[in-house]
């Protein structure tokens, strides 16, 4: 697939008015929508991940990447369900109930998007059944995000909850950790937002 | 069982049973270990050196050899032996020598009416990382005497999140109560009696100011509610006798709380409202109080409303590889151009050990005017190198500011691409929190007539250099204000004038409460807020990019 240098550099570099200008260039010349995407933004926010794994690259400049991703995914998104584009996989991602916090729940669905996977951000202070709707609508992995250990437990209640619904169940947060996962049954656990995009693609079988 | 403790050449010798923590046993011998993480293992300040003794680290048994030495976690080690021997690093200590805390106060125009005349009245700014308490005179109104202490809480959590997480356990909120009062007040109270000959039955009347976190523990109630939707504190006001509290005062001596507004913006907020009059300000006036929670309250025209961002203890120092509060030996000011020849003051010591808060703003903003520093936070490697400064610390870049031989702990002082990302993290919450709070009204950082800065660190940051970071709004150095330690002045306006308590009840039911997660403005904010100074250029017309 081709690669737009230009393009990729943009996203790393989370200048959002240059994705704009590229992506609306490129569209103009009839560029196929997905090879846009796939070509060259997905590498990029793959490749800033990697970065920051690696120690490499930080937070902030991860956000900005990849606010810099949706300027150009705002373009593209409607041309690529017209063009009957298949995203990788639907998932769902929301903070739990009794918990207000985002930031890091924000960046792993912008980090989930930007790898091709259609995002349902169902916000904050989400109950069992705001997850249970998400699945019914199609979610085929569920993310689930707590910063306090206050609000943590009631992970283990929507892994209950939502126990034979066929979808998978990641969880994620500051306190929380692997053994944690282990213990109330959650298929996977990550602790930042770019090990989750590879914990959500090996859950969905989709790990190359 | 028995252990020694060896400190520079001190040594103290303490019972020792195998239930208790390194940590918590080296606080009987006097010494106060750092523990930023909570004593949960995660993190490395309560490092020792274990001597001759077996020992039980993270449930695994150890034996050290007379002669031979281990490094572990304090907060992790239990010792099974009958004798031990134990050598805390410098580094590791809690220290209090010469920590630089707001104490300074201006106390607005009042009418002196104590409402017990005879006796003395004891104020108190209860911080979540510092206290500060001044006595006063309610015969005359006259502030006889002002000592400061950390909060001894520190010793547990670092953060209000992390000390509302512990009191969910039970015994942490006990605990964590008599670690203020017993440990941190107490002690201030002694130290302020003993001093100017003031007999402490003699202190009749304690007013005290913080956050609504702080003063739930502080009152023994659980603020475990705070930190879950809807935030709602058990009570916003508090008052009880001293006895009940086992404050050294007098017995029977009132003590109440300045009333918070909310769970998330508490009586400090409240204090430092009546202290600065921003109630009653023309036009539109931001009072913005740079803690670990970032509070803000905006005042248009006499209409009020306020929020809190969780800008984390950044700023003070926490998190970053070689931060420290602002105490002796934290270099406290940098300044430098392209050349990278650092001009550092350090408090107290000439030999540093780190840099505290107000440090890292300077070095940010010398950064990034020199060009030494991109927008998003990233070094200029080649130029790091080609000054000799550049090192490289768990595969992350970081610019040496202090060669090994000059530091007080015989190691390089850095800065890493990391901690200038923490950085920016705490001052996107703070600027993003500020304009959320501004759009609400339809208003934005333009239209802003004044600034108040209150809280003590405010009063140590240079002004010039926290705008170039974009922590604070690009309008002109002019238009701010500095009110020192606002919460202390409104915790003596409550002892110095009884028609106060009343003022404060009609304060706390003004401010309408932002829910910054729930506005459609602030995840955007937030994102631009992360860039030097912010990716909306437009908001710093007088930051020129290198």
């Amino acid at each position: 697939m081709a690669k737009n240098e230009a393009l990729f550099e943009a996203v790393l570099k989370g200048k959002r008015k240059d994705v704009a200008e590229i992506v609306q260039q490129e569209v103009d010349k009839g560029t196929n929508v997905a090879e846009i995407l796939m070509g060259s933004m997905v590498p990029a926010m793959a490749e800033i991940g990697d970065r920051f794994s690696r120690n490499e690259a930080y937070v902030p400049e991860m956000l900005i990447a990849a606010r810099a991703m949706q300027a150009g995914l705002n373009i593209l998104d409607p041309l690529l369900t017209q063009a009957g584009h298949k995203p990788l996989a639907k998932v769902a991602i929301g903070t739990v109930k009794g918990d207000l916090h985002d930031i890091g729940k924000n960046l792993v669905g912008m980090m989930l998007k930007g790898a091709g996977f259609e995002v349902m951000d169902l916000g904050v202070d989400c109950d069992i059944e705001k997850y249970k709707e998400a699945v019914e609508n199609g979610a085929q992995c569920v993310l689930l995000s707590a910063l306090l250990t206050t609000t943590m437990p009631y992970m283990k209640e929507v892994v209950s909850g939502l126990a034979g619904c066929g979808a998978k169940i990641l969880i994620g947060g500051a306190p929380v950790t692997q053994q944690y996962a282990d213990e109330i049954g959650a298929d996977g656990y990550s602790n930042d937002a770019n090990t989750a995009v590879k914990a959500t693609k090996v859950v969905l079988g989709l790990a190359a | 069982m028995s252990v020694i403790f060896n400190l520079e050449g001190r040594s103290v010798a303490v019972e020792s049973d195998s239930d208790r923590t390194v940590l918590e046993l080296a606080r009987k011998a006097g010494w106060h270990i750092d523990a930023k993480c909570g004593g949960r293992g995660s993190c490395a300040s309560c490092n020792v050196l274990l001597g001759a003794g077996r020992y039980r680290v993270f449930g695994e048994e150890i034996e050290v050899a007379p002669d031979m030495r281990r490094e572990v976690l304090s907060c992790q080690t239990r010792i099974l032996s009958e004798t031990a021997e134990i050598f805390i690093p410098r580094a590791s200590i809690l220290s209090f020598d010469g920590a630089r805390i707001a104490d300074e106060m201006d106390i607005p125009e009042h009418t002196f009416s104590p409402l017990f005349p005879d006796g003395y009245g004891l104020a108190v700014d209860i911080g979540t990382t510092t206290v500060v308490a001044a006595l006063i005179d309610l015969r005359d109104g006259t502030i006889v005497s002002r000592e400061s202490l950390y909060n001894q809480q520190i010793l547990k959590a670092d953060d209000v999140v992390s000390r509302i997480s512990l009191c969910s356990e039970a015994g942490n909120l006990e605990a964590l109560q008599e670690l203020v009062i017993a440990h941190t007040l107490n002690p201030l109270v002694h130290k302020l009696c003993d001093g100017t000959g003031v007999a402490r039955e003699r202190i009749v009347h304690c007013a005290v100011s913080g956050n609504t976190v702080m003063m739930h523990i502080f009152f023994g109630v659980s603020p475990v509610s705070i930190g879950v939707i809807p935030f709602k504190p058990v009570s916003r006001t508090f008052e009880a006798k001293a006895h009940a509290l086992r404050i050294d005062i007098g017995p029977d001596a009132r003590v109440e709380a300045i009333p918070a507004i909310s769970g998330y913006v508490g009586g400090d907020i409240t204090s430092d409202i009546l202290a600065s009059n921003l109630w009653n300000r023309d036009g539109l006036t931001v009072l913005i109080d740079i803690g670990t929670n970032g509070e803000m309250v905006a005042c248009l025209d006499g209409q009020m409303s306020a929020c809190a961002t969780a800008a984390g203890p950044a700023f003070e120092g926490a998190g970053l590889l070689h931060g420290t509060r602002a105490a002796s030996r934290a270099i406290d000011t940098i300044a430098f151009d392209e050349s990278l020849d650092f001009q550092i003051t350090v408090i107290g010591d000439p030999n540093p050990m780190g840099l505290c808060g107000s440090a890292i703003i300077d070095f940010i903003a010398c950064g990034f005017r020199c060009g030494l520093i991109n927008m998003l936070g990233r070094y200029d490697v080649e130029l790091l190198k080609s000054r000799s400064c550049h090192e490289t610390v768990a595969g992350m870049h970081a610019c040496v500011l202090v060669q090994a031989e000059d530091s007080a702990t015989g190691e390089t002082i850095t800065v890493t691409e990391y901690d200038i990302a923490e950085i920016l993290k705490a001052k996107a919450a703070i600027y993003s929190g500020l304009k959320t709070l501004l759009a609400e009204l339809g208003k934005t950082v333009r239209d802003i007539d004044r600034v108040i800065l209150a809280g003590g660190f405010a009063k140590h940051i240079n002004l010039e250099n926290a705008i170039c970071i974009g922590l604070l709004p690009d309008i002109g150095t002019g238009k701010y204000e500095v009110i020192g330690n606002g919460s202390l002045a409104g915790a003596s306006l409550a002892v110095l004038d009884r028609s106060a308590a009343q003022t404060y009840l009609e304060i706390i039911e003004r401010p309408q409460i932002v829910t910054l997660n729930k506005t459609a403005t602030f995840t955007n904010y937030f994102q631009e807020a992360l860039a030097i100074p912010n990716l909306d250029e437009d908001d710093f017309p007088s930051i020129v990019k290198p």
